[in-house]
């Protein structure tokens, strides 16, 4: 089995601006959200891509499940915004299976908060080029205003978009203000907890950028980036043609459903094969129009994102075998070999299948 | 199948292997049938433990298990019953994409 390979198309890791005082080449933003919360996350250091989105976009409430595949999300921009309206359940929280993590971030925060008012009275902070200079009151501020709003998120699998803004807003001034106490205290743990809100608000932020998300009623949000929808739309059709030719690249699709390979087994297997194979061949058919039937759309049910994940694994399956990936953890091939743009088409697949997994198994 | 509603109905259409004509001989009819599934390097191990539990009803931890026996000895054990039962499992299983095959228990 493999885990997913690549970072999925168009996303960076996303960085975030903790760099010690004194470190780092002053280039990037280290400004702590101080005072008023901005509340957009593109503010927060999203991906610089999202600026290309059109304005269209911009609204999540406003989907149109009708809207027949715009190709131009897939030329011009990311594909759906990073704005997030208030109230809008939007995304698959990283903690469906570990709510205690809310909790864990608001502890942090608050012993941050204490140590910084207790012990470190007169710590401030001036960003390194010369820009804004955050005094001790101001670095308090952000710590209980990061408080202030986790109260209101703390409890909730299931988060509603504005929560996740919030709780990436508190993540990211932890992260910033704790690297700025590590800094001056030389404290590992301190440094350790700064690594640790850091990576908590990468995670924040993966989840709003969820392809698929729960949108709490049993229907999923999806929400593919640049590229994804038509290469989706472009496997799909070749998908249909091997199909339809019922070739040997198909093998991986209809293993043998019997035994060691014995006469008897084999035996078996055909006749397995003879009762099974064209029910088989008719799901898969089925399963393949279902979503090209939906590709241009912004919210679908549980059958139908089933039937994407189950069509693009098989598509994995099958590009596989041509690609020659015939073990585990077999590494990519050079970005300069041939082969390298099909292998970034099947890691990409593997993305989508597995967040098609993870907000699936939401459902359970 | 036991799976939470929504999802209990991607499985697709059940086959009509049922209806096949038990050809056991009886020196083996009492033998439990098991279903194996294989390793592979392309499931993602995420997918197969999901498989396990919407498709055989499995709880988390044991569908895990069975994954990481897949990923890690190249095979696992994971349903057992009567012929007919193990044929389900192994249709719904290649349905999913699964490496998964049966045989009678030694």
């Amino acid at each position: 089995m493999s885990v997913v390979d690549a970072p999925p198309e168009g996303e960076h890791p996303w960085f975030i601006p903790v760099v010690p005082p004194d470190g780092g080449d002053g280039s990037a933003d280290q400004r702590p959200h101080t005072g008023d919360r901005d509340p957009d996350p593109t503010h927060a250091g999203g991906d610089p891509e999202s600026d290309d989105d059109h304005p269209n976009d911009d609204h999540p409430n406003d989907d149109h499940p009708n809207d027949p595949g715009d190709g131009t999300d897939d030329t011009d921009g990311t594909d759906g915004s990073m704005a997030v309206a208030p109230g809008t359940i939007l995304a698959w929280s990283p903690w469906a299976e570990d709510d205690q993590v809310p909790r864990r971030l608001r502890t942090a925060i608050a012993s941050l908060a204490h140590r910084l008012t207790e012990d470190l009275p007169e710590l401030s902070h001036q960003n390194p080029d010369g820009g804004q200079r955050f005094d001790h009151g101001r670095l308090v501020a952000a710590l209980s205003n990061a408080l202030g709003a986790l109260s209101e998120v703390i409890d909730g699998r299931l988060l509603e978009g504005d929560d996740l803004v919030t709780l990436l807003g508190a993540a990211h001034d932890g992260a910033v203000i704790s690297a700025i106490m590590a800094e001056a205290t030389g404290e590992p743990s301190t440094a350790f907890q700064s690594d640790w809100l850091r990576r908590t608000a990468e995670e924040v932020h993966r989840a709003m950028w969820r392809r698929f998300a729960p949108l709490g009623d049993g229907r999923f949000r999806v929400r593919l980036r640049r590229g994804e929808r038509a290469l989706v739309g472009r496997v799909l059709t070749e998908q249909q043609r091997r199909l339809t030719d019922d070739g040997p690249e198909l093998a991986p699709l209809f293993p043998a459903g019997y035994g060691d390979g014995d006469p008897e087994s084999a035996e078996a297997s055909a006749e397995f094969a003879a009762l099974t194979r064209s029910d088989l061949m008719a799901g898969r058919s089925s399963a393949l129009e279902l979503v090209q039937g939906t590709l241009g759309e912004r919210v679908i049910d549980a059958a139908t994102l089933s039937a994407w994940m189950r069509t693009l694994n098989d598509v994995r399956l099958v590009m596989a075998t041509e690609l020659g990936i015939d073990h585990d953890d077999q590494p990519p091939p050079a970005p300069w070999d041939s082969s390298f743009p099909a292998w970034r088409s099947y890691a990409v697949l593997g993305n989508l299948v597995h967040e098609a997994v993870l907000s699936l198994r939401t459902q359970l | 199948m036991t799976g939470a509603p929504g999802v209990s109905a991607m499985a697709g259409t059940s086959p009509d292997v049922l209806e096949r004509t038990e050809t056991d001989e009886s020196s083996s009819l009492d033998r439990p049938w098991v279903v194996i599934v294989w390793n592979d390097p392309v499931n993602l191990m995420e997918y197969v433990t999901f498989v396990f539990q919407s498709v055989l009803g499995l709880p988390k931890e044991q569908a895990t298990k069975l994954m990481l026996d897949v990923h890690h000895k190249g095979r696992a054990t994971v349903a057992s019953g009567t012929r007919e039962r193990c044929e389900l499992d192994v249709f719904r299983l290649h349905e999913h994409g699964l490496w998964a095959t049966m045989e009678q228990d030694s």
